[in-house]
């Protein structure tokens, strides 16, 4: 069974467990999560406190240096394979969260986010469509040859939340009841699970459960 | 297919996981003084000399490939508590056995870096040992992906680890395409 700290404090270690948690729920589930905003800013100032401290060591805590060093990179391997997540997913469902659809999920995404989101699904837009159709007449072309050719109906779709994921319960959940009405008992502390996405939205939103 | 394989994240590498495990919990104890440490993980005080004190497994592999610690096996990777343990798995044939999520990722760094300190523990008997419990685990992942069919919506899976959950990623996939969602 996984381990887990009952202890409510929020010093630093406990922001570093939760860029692990967020980094791996970020991975596996099919729609993008709101962006923890605070985590990051807390965990970036983090980093810059620790590159002062390296920089006040002396020439004698060489070793030290390179410790601090290395935990460095994996704190910052950990931020970025979190922002990488978000950008995949973000390219993967470029046309729904353009789309009315997509508002939702639109207001998931940071500022820089959003940038990148819009210049992608313009230049996107630009290059198959303009390129491919827009001077052409396709006029003799069936509709279904002309969609699979464009690929959009691909980034289009919105994530399939009904898509199965393995979880691992934090804390002894409520039975889950999912959408076939069948109902999954009480999940122990620590216990894995492979369950449907959408029932655990609510589960995830509070953390009794993280993706695994 | 294609496009359901990317419904969810790709499966962690070999790599990935193995640094997940560095954030494990592994006792060391100093060969030298190590001086205290202020790691945004929190604050390791100074270690005099043969004096023990867990710390991150990455940490302990770095101290170790210097000369500067000796690992401490945890118990549950003696020999014997392996032996055990494979012996309760060949018992159940439907339930694992409650080993840690990271059991083979330590188990196997320890036993490339850390041969040495195994030594009295015999790392030949802890691999043979290890190699079981392993195959022994995969065996009955096999049998319980074989019954799952487009009835089965969820599955309940206590006590698996990292290495063995990740082995199954591509199941759930395909599970989608099966259900026809």
């Amino acid at each position: 069974m996984a381990d887990f700290d009952d202890a409510p404090s929020s010093s630093t270690s406990d922001d570093i467990e939760r860029l692990r948690i967020v980094c791996v729920n970020e991975r596996f589930a099919p729609e993008l999560l709101p962006h923890e905003a605070e985590l990051i800013k807390r965990l970036q100032d983090m980093v810059e406190e620790q590159e002062k401290r390296i920089s006040e060591l002396r020439a004698d805590q060489s070793q030290s240096r390179l410790i601090y060093e290395l935990e460095k990179e994996r704190v910052m391997y950990r931020l970025s394979s979190y922002l990488k997540a978000r950008i995949c997913k973000i390219k993967r469902l470029a046309l729904y969260l353009a789309s009315p659809e997509g508002a939702d999920a639109r207001s998931h995404m940071t500022d820089k986010e959003q940038t990148f989101h819009n210049k992608y699904v313009e230049l996107y837009k630009e290059h198959v469509m303009l390129e491919a159709w827009g001077h052409a007449s396709a006029q003799a072309l069936p509709p279904r040859v002309k969609d699979i050719a464009s690929a959009a109906e691909l980034l289009a779709k919105p994530p399939n939340i009904q898509t199965h994921v393995f979880c691992v319960a934090t804390r002894a959940c409520d039975p889950i009841v999912l959408s076939s009405g069948r109902v999954v008992d009480q999940l122990a502390r620590g216990e894995v699970a492979m369950l449907p996405y959408a029932p655990l939205r609510p589960l995830l939103a509070n953390g009794d459960v993280q993706l695994c | 297919m294609a496009a359901l394989a990317l419904a969810t994240g790709l499966p962690f590498s070999a790599e990935e996981i193995a640094f997940q495990a560095g954030d494990q919990e592994i006792t060391i104890q100093a060969t030298a003084r190590l001086p205290a440490l202020q790691l945004m993980h929190g604050e390791i005080p100074e270690i005099s000399a043969l004096q023990q004190q867990p710390v991150p497994l990455w940490l302990a592999l770095w101290l170790k490939r210097r000369g500067k610690c000796r690992i401490i096996a945890p118990d549950w990777l003696h020999p014997e508590a392996l032996e055990e343990k494979l012996a309760e798995e060949k018992r159940s044939a439907n339930t694992f056995a409650t080993t840690p999520y990271h059991y083979l990722e330590i188990a196997y760094e320890l036993l490339n870096t850390a041969e040495d300190d195994l030594e009295r523990l015999d790392p030949n008997r802890i691999r043979v040992a290890l190699a079981d419990l392993e195959d022994t685990r995969r065996a009955k992942i096999g049998r319980g992906l074989r019954t799952i069919d487009q009835t089965v919506d969820h599955i309940r899976l206590p006590d698996i680890s990292a290495t063995e959950l990740n082995s199954i990623r591509g199941h759930a996939d395909s599970k989608d395409g099966v259900s026809g969602v």
